[in-house]
């Protein structure tokens, strides 16, 4: 029906032969096997990564054994443990270790309770979506650093638009930065706002994909809402949220930008993080050994919580 | 990257027109760690033939055509495509085209450069491959379709373009990999013929994979039956219609499917176990004396019934089921135990729960082995 | 995935449903999500005098664009913004280019170790770069890197790596395989299949890994703060700071300043929510 004999017949029999590139020695090259493919692939990726992560782990821990500092210009010489010696009698280290760990205790919970919220409510059948979701997106998008300028300005004591409410609604303005626990509080809520937006994506996520039929089940079970968000939303969200969780610690205990930017770690070295002193360390004292030593810490427990989270995900499949 | 072959194929290769497009499967076999998925099977496929590689799922026939194809890798045995060793070259150098179940159409290219792709990558010239890509088209009637995308045709219709993929390259082999599988009944009918018609006017050599006994029957110039990795039968549809080798080709070829009952020989006869015997004629020859009171299972085609005045070899049975088809009767009786299907004449109406007497041809029935299902005849 | 959703589940166990509660769960989002741009880009307009009065004004009572024009005057904002751009740019292109070329092999090869390399890249993402600032300094030094573009471009490719990766392998994983297997029995290597066609129909996810890996570089503060002490070479963030003096803080400005960075990401984050939306879920990225 399709075909057109007539036509067709113009293709002669043997016409049909073959007509591909004949094998040479050269094209063998283009087809390597599995593995040899795999490992051309991979090796621009590996290559960077030891450039970038494998090598400067290596070299930070050798660091750490000797006494480099830019400053004495003197070859580096090998002092044995004398660098984590050091740390345990070192107020600051112990100092900036409580002050991320403090940090991060707050804020990781305090942004899930506000990421879940804020999810619950994203979830509401809007009519359009985009402004909702645009909302979500701005806060994780804006850089750290902005983020932790445009809240110094919203915390500044004169003129920062949050003592002014705090004024209209009769209380005292507060300096929230001369004191050492007001300046944690206000980078806590900093941190806070900037980071509960992606745990509030992630669950959103993982809220579309609790299937409608189970509340309906629940519904004809009997389960009130309250009921329906115990038994079936909270279990059903358990992985997500353990996830996001564990993902955000990591990222807390590496604390730099907002801090930085908002107290550059004062009063004193009250809101200092363990980031902050490693950096201060190497980039402004130039002891190099000793910023060496304080990494290696750093990168220990980042490691023990990298692995929590491996774990995480490879139960969760 | 990889723009264009190494050595581009001048448009005219004269060594390479006298080749017969045969294809040869020599101890082939596949294997994925201990599991063996073909085992060492041989196969030699003629200049111009249409062969149906078939079988359940998991017998190892789309392996076996992905190993034609280059597509997987073949652990031992050889692939020639017209005496050409093909086993280490890479699928864009054995020069066959395949034709794939969901018909891997390129998406985000029009049906037209879908088609002329495959002749950009050997670097045919420009101004040859638009008339190539037209007569391809015109033969199966999707001129008006080249500028489309994939997305916007039917299913019918992308079947059409994949086949149209392939015929442009005039390539030596042609591969279909279940091609018709995701078509509608009506449809798959009207696809099968327009593919016999295309073979019988261009006569590429063509392996073609399919699960349906159907497209095998009404395709192949030879049809190859695989099960577990294994060939159990190679031969034209009239002898795998007539002379299966195997209880497993019997069932498989056929529809409705052969009965089977267990039969005991006796005295040249065939004693079911209701005690009712069927001679067996004079085609059992030797079989029926040699296997005298040995166990035996005897096949019979629903197409061997006959109504019970036509013959003189009756069965009874009890009505089960009726089906009217229209062109036949399909009546299900339940004869020794088992039940039978028996194709009638359509005036057949018998009524449920009847007890009927149906004839058969005598010298119709297959004998198989008890214990291996092989043919006793 | 919409479909499935609970979509119109009213809240816990309000009995307050449908618009009001919609309007008001809206409102929040929004305030939330964009006080503290618009707060900013308020500041930006009004002038020093008028910001430092008490109560302060929300409105500016007197719009002026002079804090922009002051922002870029004042220090070289127009090269920061270049800089971040290149950086970022630079680094997005590097990035796709080896991403792809990894999550093809995770995606489709049949890898021994394909776990410990998937755990490997995981890894990778939630590495605290403070450690390596170090080695890296050094490296770079070593390299002659330092005070170049590539000080950044090299360490910010291999931060969205891991995330660019993992997105692309989702999307190569979607590709059916029999494409590949076409576009290889029609003359392409497994290269050139992949490169013809599964890159061109994993766009989308190319173009949310490309978003990821920008908006990664244009945010990163402490290694551009660390490696570049030439100020013509300087990213925005580090950039900003520069407006500080030792005493004043000349918050209007600043604003102009962050406003100018903002504007880029919020376009492509408008233009382009979706993606970024899908790639978060995929990757898994930064808090």
């Amino acid at each position: 029906m399709a075909t057109d004999s007539k036509r067709t017949g113009t293709i002669p029999r043997h016409a049909m032969a073959g007509e591909g590139p004949p094998p040479g020695r050269w094209s063998r090259l283009l087809d390597p096997g599995d593995t040899a493919l795999a490992v051309v692939l991979l090796a621009p990726a590996a290559l960077l990564l030891s450039l970038v992560v494998l090598y400067p782990i290596g070299r930070l821990v050798y660091t750490s054994f000797t006494d480099l500092a830019l400053t004495s210009g003197a070859p580096a010489a090998f002092v044995g443990i004398e660098n984590y010696l050091w740390m345990l009698d070192d107020d600051t280290f112990w100092q900036t270790t409580f002050n991320t760990i403090l940090i991060t205790l707050i804020t990781v919970p305090g942004a899930l309770v506000v990421g879940l919220g804020m999810a619950l409510l994203a979830n509401l059948p809007f009519k359009r979506k985009w402004p909702v979701r645009l909302s979500l997106l701005i806060p994780w998008a804006l850089p750290l650093s902005f983020a932790g300028l445009i809240f110094a300005w919203f915390f500044h004591s004169e003129y920062g638009v949050v003592n002014d409410v705090l004024r209209r609604l009769g209380f005292e303005g507060i300096i929230w930065f001369n004191s050492p626990r007001w300046a944690m509080a206000a980078i806590c809520l900093t941190i806070i706002w900037k980071t509960s937006s992606f745990m509030a994506l992630i669950i959103l996520a993982g809220l579309q994909t609790i299937p409608r039929s189970l509340y309906e089940a629940a519904d004809v079970d009997g389960a009130g809402r309250w009921r329906q968000f115990i038994e079936i939303t909270l279990p059903l969200l358990k992985p997500a949220i353990a996830v996001a969780l564990i993902f955000r610690t990591i990222t807390a205990l590496q604390t730099f930008d907002i801090p930085y930017m908002m107290t550059r770690g004062g009063p004193g070295s009250s809101t200092a993080t363990l980031a902050m002193y490693i950096h201060q360390n190497t980039v402004s004292f130039l002891d190099l050994g000793y910023g060496s030593a304080l990494a290696v810490v750093m990168f220990a427990i980042s490691m023990i919580f990298t692995a929590l989270y491996l774990r995480m995900i490879r139960t969760r499949g | 990257m990889a723009s264009r072959p190494l050595f581009p194929p001048s448009a005219v290769d004269l060594n390479r027109e006298a080749v017969l497009a045969t294809v040869s499967l020599r101890r082939l076999g596949k294997s994925y760690g201990a599991v063996e998925v073909v085992k060492a099977i041989d196969c030699e496929i003629n200049d111009g033939e249409f062969v149906v590689l078939v079988g359940p799922s998991g017998c190892g026939k789309s392996t076996t055509l992905r190993m034609i194809a280059g597509l997987e890798p073949i652990s031992s045995g050889e692939v020639r495509i017209g005496e050409r060793l093909v086993n280490a070259l890479p699928p864009r150098e054995r020069d066959v085209a395949m034709v794939f179940q969901d018909y891997a159409l390129y998406p985000h290219k029009t049906v037209y450069e879908n088609m002329a792709f495959s002749l950009r990558m050997r670097g045919t010239p420009k101004d040859e491959i638009r008339p190539r890509v037209a007569e391809a088209a015109a033969m199966l009637g999707i001129e008006a379709l080249l500028e489309r995308r994939p997305s916007q045709l039917s299913g019918g219709q992308r079947q059409r373009v994949a086949m149209g993929r392939a015929i442009v390259r005039r390539p030596q082999v042609f591969l279909f990999d279940e091609p018709l599988s995701n078509l509608d009944a009506k449809l798959r009918g009207q696809v099968r013929a327009e593919i016999k018609k295309l073979h019988q006017t261009i006569g590429t050599t063509t392996v073609y994979v399919t699960h349906d006994q159907v497209e095998a029957m009404t395709m192949a110039d030879r049809i190859v039956i695989m099960r577990d990795g294994s060939i159990e039968q190679d031969g034209t549809p009239d002898e795998l219609y007539n002379q299966p080798a195997s209880t497993f080709v019997a069932g498989f070829i056929g529809a409705p499917a052969m009965n089977f009952v267990d039969v005991t020989i006796e005295n040249g006869h065939a004693r079911l176990s209701s005690g009712e015997r069927l001679p067996l004629g004079p085609r059992y020859g030797s079989v029926a004396t040699k296997a005298e009171g040995k166990a035996a299972i005897l096949g019979i085609r629903p197409e061997h019934f006959q109504p019970a005045e036509r013959s003189s070899q009756r069965l009874s049975g009890t009505v089960q089921i009726v089906e009217p088809l229209g062109s036949d009767t399909l009546v299900h009786l339940e004869i020794a135990g088992g039940t039978l299907t028996a194709r009638l004449p359509p005036e057949a109406r018998p009524s449920v729960g009847e007890t009927i007497e149906v004839g058969i041809d005598a010298d119709k029935p297959h004998l198989f082995d008890v214990e291996t299902g092989r043919a006793l005849v | 995935m919409s479909n499935a959703a609970s979509a119109d589940r009213p809240l816990l166990g309000f009995s307050l449903s449908g618009r009001p509660l919609r309007a008001i769960a809206a409102l929040v989002l929004l305030v939330n999500g964009l006080f503290p741009a618009i707060w900013i880009l308020l500041t930006s307009l009004k002038s020093e005098p008028e910001l430092t009065r008490r109560p302060i004004t929300y409105l500016p009572e007197d719009p002026t664009l002079q804090n922009f024009v002051v922002a870029f005057s004042d220090q070289p904002l127009h090269l920061f913004l270049f800089n971040s751009f290149m950086v970022a740019t630079l680094s997005t292109i590097a990035t796709l280019f080896v991403s792809t070329l990894a999550a093809y092999a995770i995606a489709r090869l049949n890898l021994r170790y394909r776990d410990l390399i998937l755990a490997a890249i995981i890894a990778i993402s939630t590495f605290p770069l403070v450690t390596l600032l170090v080695p890296l300094f050094e490296i770079m030094r070593a390299l002659g890197l330092l005070n170049t573009w590539a000080a950044l471009v090299i360490p910010y490719t291999v931060l969205s790596l891991p995330v660019c990766t993992l997105v692309l392998a989702a999307f190569f994983e979607g590709v059916p395989k029999d494409l590949e297997n076409a576009a290889m029995i029609d003359g392409c290597t497994r290269v050139g299949a992949l490169f013809r066609v599964i890159v061109p129909l994993s766009a989308p996810g190319v173009f949310t890994a490309a978003i990821l890996a920008f908006v990664n570089a244009w945010d990163e503060f402490l290694l551009a703060l660390s490696f570049n002490s030439n100020p013509a070479l300087r990213t925005l963030p580090v950039g900003i700071q520069l407006y500080q003096g030792e005493f004043n803080f000349p918050w209007p400005v600043i604003s102009a300043a962050l406003v100018v960075g903002i504007v880029p990401l919020a376009i492509l984050i408008v233009l382009f929510q979706d993606r970024v939306v899908s790639g978060l879920m995929t990757g898994g990225v930064k808090g």
